[in-house]
């Protein structure tokens, strides 16, 4: 390897006739033989009913599930040997808002933030998350970005379900990666609030001025019309395939009509 | 990261520090300064080099153990009586423990608004009533019911379910005491009652805890129906008294293997229970955590669970029936005589030569040698029980062979640690170590390190993995996902198992009395053998008054955890 792969690296995330199944019973299928490529900046809405597989396409991402057969291939490292210690560098540019927030109850929320940055940290110096986490400035900054600031100091496990999902945002914002994931990011969060948490995570994915690295951004959301809002490209999936793969502006009502209809043949 | 210039920072909040927190933390240290002043700190005193042979053989004839077939068939047999004693004392235990755990904790005398107010009252007396039968260690309680009942297999299964139903109740109380509050409350305002509330929002949150805590309570009256062999009763301990004395190590050897391979069985079991448990929990979380891939936490038939309960549902009447048990015994017209006659014999309480004075050091030297044995046992357990943890949480946690080999060598070790009965162990360390505090406060912490080291292993297994695994999969050490995720989560309730094993180590000083080392262990041994009845009384009552003021401390430091 010569150059930053990172650097050079156009797609972002490859999924190449990607099947995952849950247990060893050929019936639970959560992805079926799914191709996706994913392109440096882009802004991607998963959507489509409760079991499409959405959240197991976010898991194969982030090298937390893998695939059953296929290849995935987080910027340009296969998701196999993401595990091990030689592609931390590539880890620690994937940020990750999980479904149930997956934050460290017990710690308060400036070290539930300050976490977001461990991949570029020594695991002794990881120890002083727990007890001065820093820096404060830029935590508060996250925080108050989702607009709770004044919750730095508390113990998270004490925040309210809202309140926990925005600090699970926030320390993906904190971690500022390349790539971020969110898992229903805004699931438990009012309408209002929906939207400026959205437009905070896609302005993430903007890039600031002094860097010249593209975020992409991949959500799940069930919230379609806010999908259609925020971001540009929208994937639809369901039973595992996908049912349509479009920009955002060609996306009708009548298609999200039918991708949530009841399929009767599969109740009865 | 771009914030929108609208927005301008708001006022960053200031930090505030957990000053009971800190208080409670300070106290802890300076208790443990205490202790260790309290039992000197000079190598020289302490250390007595020339008892290493001893020891040395003692340990080499772990792997010479005497396997003749008189031996074996001994072994055997007196493993079932110990099983047998082991089995209907855990059951009485769980019974009383139950019922009672649920009268301790602190949200059933609770309004849902407010504080307890007068509610408290009916708390504290329950853990008094409590704490009068736990503040005895089972041996004690052998000493007394040897006394009424003669040497009937009753003395052994009395002296084990009624101490161990209350700890079980104790234990079983603050297990519930530690889930959060909230769907309780949700129910009770919606009208349920306390109990209602109590058996169908908190218990089943609480059901794992409580079910690992059965059936290592089981395990425990295993190693305590061996230690009350020592009293007499018969089984594995009472042979291990005899080949002690006349320092037959490998005798000595194969009745422990088999202890051993008895608690063994027992955790492997356990565990077994609790993973399938678990896998109905783990189902429901199912999603990023990358489900599927551990065969483990695939969901499960629940046959094993209840295969185990028939188990025990059966084999509970057969060991009845195989110990000749007869509950009559406890209201024969002899039983009541000697009752009377020992009540008699013991009233008033007498504190004897000494006086005042005397019981009140022996009274701190108790305290002191709990500590320092908890704080040893403490220290080395901690970091242990990651190494002990057996599942591997995550799907990618590197090299899983050698995790295995490091955490079944770990799990080994804990075992020897725990099997081995404390007053074994003190004999063992009184070779090496001078008489006074340390060879009792050394051989409870070896044997509180394998307990403490199985009970946290126990906790970090039972951690969600999902926020160490999310830490790890953004770049994170896994080292640095355990300190900075699965530390914290499991902080508190190790910080709990160790006050917890303080108040045990409180009671279980008494048993390590018997090699010399201070404290009232010692003068109840002195005053046992002199059949002084109103001096034990004295002593009893109070060890009584030392486990209560542990007992309370120990409450006010589990407050600031939560």
């Amino acid at each position: 390897m010569t150059a930053d792969p990172l650097l050079f690296a156009d797609t972002v995330l490859s999924f190449r006739n990607v099947t995952v199944r849950y247990g060893s019973a050929d019936s639970a299928v959560a992805v079926n033989d799914l191709t996706l490529t994913v392109e440096a900046g882009q802004r991607v809405a998963l959507i489509g009913p409760s079991g499409a597989g959405k959240s197991t396409i976010l898991s194969l991402a982030a090298g937390l599930t893998l695939p059953t057969g296929g290849v995935v291939e987080v910027m340009g490292v296969d998701s196999i040997v993401l595990g091990r210690h030689a592609h931390r560098p590539t880890r620690r540019e994937i940020g990750i808002i999980s479904q149930d927030f997956s934050l460290i109850g017990p710690l308060r929320v400036a070290s539930n933030v300050a976490a977001g940055r461990l991949g570029s940290s020594s695991w002794l110096k990881s120890l002083k998350t727990l007890v001065r986490p820093g820096p404060v400035d830029e935590i508060a900054k996250a925080l108050d970005s989702v607009g709770i600031v004044d919750k730095l100091w508390e113990r998270t496990d004490r925040l309210s379900g809202g309140q926990q999902q925005r600090t699970a945002v926030a320390r993906a914002l904190f971690q500022n990666p390349q790539l971020l994931l969110g898992d229903e990011p805004v699931s438990a969060l009012d309408p209002a609030r929906s939207e400026s948490v959205m437009a905070v995570l896609t302005g993430a994915t903007n890039g600031d001025a002094d860097s010249a690295k593209p975020r992409t951004l991949i959500v799940s959301m069930h919230d379609a019309p806010l999908a259609l809002r925020h971001c540009d490209r929208i994937v639809a999936l369901r039973e595992g395939c996908v049912e349509f793969d479009l920009a955002a502006s060609e996306v009708s009502e009548q298609m999200l009509t039918d991708l949530y209809l009841l399929d009767e043949s599969a109740i009865g | 990261m771009t914030v929108s210039t609208a927005s301008r920072l708001s006022a960053i909040p200031v930090r505030r520090a957990r000053w009971d927190r800190r208080l409670w933390g300070s106290v802890v240290v300076v208790a443990i300064g205490w202790s260790f002043a309290q039992a000197g700190a000079d190598l020289t005193a302490i250390v007595n080099r020339r008892g290493w042979s001893q020891v040395t053989s003692f340990f080499s004839a772990m792997f010479h153990p005497d396997l003749s077939w008189s031996m074996l068939t001994l072994t055997v047999r007196e493993a079932g009586v110990t099983l047998g004693y082991a089995l209907v004392g855990t059951a009485l235990a769980l019974v009383i423990g139950t019922i009672g755990g649920v009268l301790l904790t602190e949200r059933i005398w609770q309004p849902v608004h407010g504080s307890m107010r007068w509610g408290w009252i009916g708390w504290m007396m329950g853990r008094l009533a409590f704490a009068v039968p736990r503040s005895m260690h089972e041996v004690v309680f052998g000493l007394i019911l040897v006394n009424i009942l003669g040497l009937d297999p009753l003395v052994a299964v009395l002296a084990i379910g009624i101490p161990f139903g209350a700890v079980t109740a104790k234990v079983f109380a603050e297990l519930i005491d530690n889930v959060p509050t909230a769907a309780e409350v949700e129910l009770r305002a919606l009208g349920a009652g306390r109990l209602t509330a109590l058996i169908v929002a908190t218990m089943p949150q609480a059901f794992n805890d409580l079910l690992s805590y059965a059936f290592y309570r089981f395990e425990c009256s295993l190693r305590s129906a061996a230690v009350l062999g020592i009293v007499g009763a018969g089984g594995l301990g009472f042979q291990l008294a005899l080949s002690f004395q006349s320092l037959r190590y490998n005798e000595m050897w194969t009745l422990l293997w088999a202890l051993i391979i008895l608690s063994g069985i027992t955790d492997r079991w356990s565990s077994a229970v609790r993973r399938r448990r678990n896998a109905a929990a783990v189902e429901m979380r199912v999603d990023i955590d990358g489900a599927g891939q551990d065969a483990d936490l695939a969901p499960r038939d629940d046959r094993f669970v209840r295969l185990s309960a028939l188990a025990c549902a059966v084999s509970i009447p057969i060991a009845i029936w195989g110990l000749r048990l007869n509950p009559a015994t406890l209201w024969s017209g002899r039983a009541r005589r000697l009752a009377r006659e020992l009540v008699v014999n013991a009233w008033p309480p007498r504190v004897g030569l000494g006086g005042f004075s005397d019981l009140l050091r022996d009274s701190f030297d108790t305290v002191a040698l709990a500590v320092l044995a908890t704080a040893l046992a403490w220290a080395f357990s901690t970091p242990v029980a990651f190494l002990a943890r057996r599942r591997i949480s995550s799907a990618r946690s590197g090299p899983a062979v050698g995790r295995l080999v490091v955490s079944s060598f770990v799990r080994f070790v804990l075992l020897i640690c725990r099997s081995v009965p404390p007053p074994v162990w003190a004999f063992v360390v009184v070779f090496v170590l001078f008489p006074g505090l340390w060879p009792g406060a050394v051989a409870l912490a070896i044997y509180n390190f394998g307990v403490l080291g199985r009970l946290q292993s126990e906790v970090v297994e039972n951690t969600d993995p999902t926020s160490a695994n999310i830490l790890a999969a953004t770049g994170a050490t896994r080292p640095g996902a355990l300190l900075v995720a699965t530390v914290p989560a499991v902080a508190s309730r190790f910080a709990g198992l160790g006050l917890y094993r303080w108040e045990v180590a409180i009671r279980e000083t008494v048993i390590v009395g018997v090699v010399g080392a201070a404290g009232l262990g010692r003068r109840l041994d002195e005053q046992t053998s002199s059949f002084d009845y109103d001096g034990i009384l004295a002593t009893i009552l109070a060890l009584l008054a030392v486990t209560v003021m542990v007992d309370l401390a120990s409450a006010a430091i589990r407050r600031t955890l939560r």
